[in-house]
């Protein structure tokens, strides 16, 4: 079962004059089943902390452990393969590679490390798109699509390998209310019917109902946090193992 | 060919060809004309025996020693063919020892002689030189341009690639395979236009000769330029973090 835990995460920025910390060491662990929002102003630092939570930014300090195996400082190669098998992303813009269809989308990370498409994943990929209400849209380009259903549809490109983590930065921010709503109502079943960890990082206070757990993050810290750290720490795993 | 080819051992008799028939006055076959003050007849008309340069009359050796006023027993060059069951090279060798203040040349030489001196001691070779490298760089250019916007439009779905999985080697494929379609395509509408210019020309006054292996160096640099072309776009897709899908 995927659990991710963050020890002293923290993370600098050059912003062309000097260091800038933008995420303050941060402890933080995540597990299956249940839906996390992490929320706060711009510049909060929830963007840098979800971004380092799927590997594809590094912190400068801390530990970073991914089902119990130690993650913070992989090579490229080694993280793109942990993404592509344990993550799942959901970005603000729906982010669909323009020129492909719908169905094609879906289908990118089958192909894209040079594997071919067999039909079963095919076949899976349509019960996605089905279970989303994109059965019709399959063989459409994006750009014919609603804000809604692109959203949609980058929801079942991040679903079709199944990956144990679903991250989402402002999935709800391009869409309008009722969108949102069934965007949230989907992602809040992935994570309790599939028991999968999802981390929604959003301003946007309407998705707040449907959190199991809110973090709240300011000037680079967690301000508040409805369930406390409570994960083994490293120290704790040590005197364990 | 029009008329008869044993006119050629007739003694008044010249052969000309078509393409030169302008520049030569329109003469018709078998029509008596004057050429250095000596009488000649047309007596064959050939199809695209062009020379490089100027223009040719083929005439018997006799005539043609007539018409120059060469004096007995001096040449310029003699062309000489050997029968299949000599051994060619102990031949020219032989030739090289009877003749030594003669340049003997096997047909290859000759042909090897005569293309170096058009490229290296007239405007030919640096002209077609200079237009080819043109041609590269404009090449080169037009597609890092084409590449390089392609990619920079491209740089959120590379993003988005290396964010669900993809390597840099992916990238590096997406990116090279471009390069290679744009090839393709390069190599296909050249090649189009280049069957067209040879079919077209066939029968002009710009007869036009293509060698077997030079599609094939076509094809092989237009490849080549492409992929030179996409190194500054192949460098920018790269250097594209899956950060950014975040940003």
């Amino acid at each position: 079962m995927a659990t991710i835990v963050l020890e002293k995460i923290a993370r600098d920025f050059y912003d062309g004059r000097q260091m800038r910390r933008v995420l303050y060491p941060t402890d933080l662990d995540l597990k299956p089943g249940e839906l996390t929002i992490v929320s706060g102003p711009s510049g909060s630092g929830k963007t840098t902390l979800i971004s380092i939570m799927g590997l594809v930014l590094k912190p400068s300090e801390g530990r970073l452990f991914l089902e119990g195996k130690e993650v913070t400082r992989l090579s490229d190669e080694k993280a793109a393969r942990i993404r592509l098998e344990k993550y799942g992303f959901v970005f603000q813009q729906a982010m669909l590679i323009e020129g492909l269809t719908v169905m094609q989308n879906v289908l990118l990370s089958y192909a894209i490390q040079g594997g071919r498409v067999s039909a079963e994943q095919r076949r899976k990929a349509m019960e996605i798109l089905r279970a989303l209400g994109l059965e019709e849209a399959a063989g459409m380009q994006p750009q014919l699509l609603s804000g809604g259903m692109k959203q949609r549809a980058s929801i079942a490109r991040a679903l079709v390998k199944d990956p144990a983590i679903l991250l989402c930065d402002e999935p709800t921010s391009s869409l309008d209310a009722e969108n949102g709503q069934v965007v949230m109502n989907i992602l809040k079943r992935i994570a309790v019917e599939e028991k999968r960890i999802v981390v929604v990082v959003s301003h946007d206070a309407r998705v707040f109902p449907f959190a199991d757990r809110l973090i709240k993050m300011e000037n680079g810290k967690i301000s508040s946090d409805t369930r406390e750290f409570y994960s083994e720490t490293s120290e704790t795993r040590e005197s364990r193992t | 060919m029009a008329g008869d080819e044993r006119s050629l051992l007739d003694l008044e008799a010249v052969t000309v060809d078509q393409l030169d028939l302008k520049k030569l006055g329109h003469p018709a076959l078998d029509e008596v004309n004057e050429i250095g003050g000596q009488r000649v007849r047309v007596g064959a008309i050939t199809k695209k025996v062009r020379g490089f340069q100027g223009t040719l009359v083929f005439a018997s050796l006799d005539k043609v020693k007539e018409i120059s006023r060469t004096p007995p027993g001096r040449y310029s060059a003699i062309l000489v063919r050997f029968k299949d069951e000599v051994n060619k090279e102990a031949a020219l060798e032989k030739l090289r020892a009877i003749l030594p203040e003669c340049s003997v040349f096997s047909r290859a030489e000759l042909s090897r002689l005569t293309r170096n001196y058009y490229f290296s001691q007239t405007g030919i070779g640096s002209s077609f030189g200079f237009s080819t490298a043109m041609a590269v760089l404009i090449g080169v250019v037009i597609i890092t341009l084409t590449m390089y916007t392609s990619v920079l439009g491209r740089v959120r779905d590379f993003a988005v690639m290396r964010a669900i999985g993809g390597r840099r080697v992916d990238i590096a494929v997406v990116v090279i395979s471009q390069a290679l379609i744009i090839a393709g395509i390069g190599v296909f509408a050249g090649f189009l236009m280049l069957s067209t210019f040879l079919r077209v020309t066939s029968s002009s006054s710009i007869p036009s000769y293509l060698p077997v292996y030079v599609p094939v160096i076509l094809a092989a640099g237009t490849i080549i330029i492409s992929l030179l072309g996409s190194l500054i776009a192949l460098r920018v897709a790269l250097k594209t973090e899956p950060a950014a899908v975040f940003r």
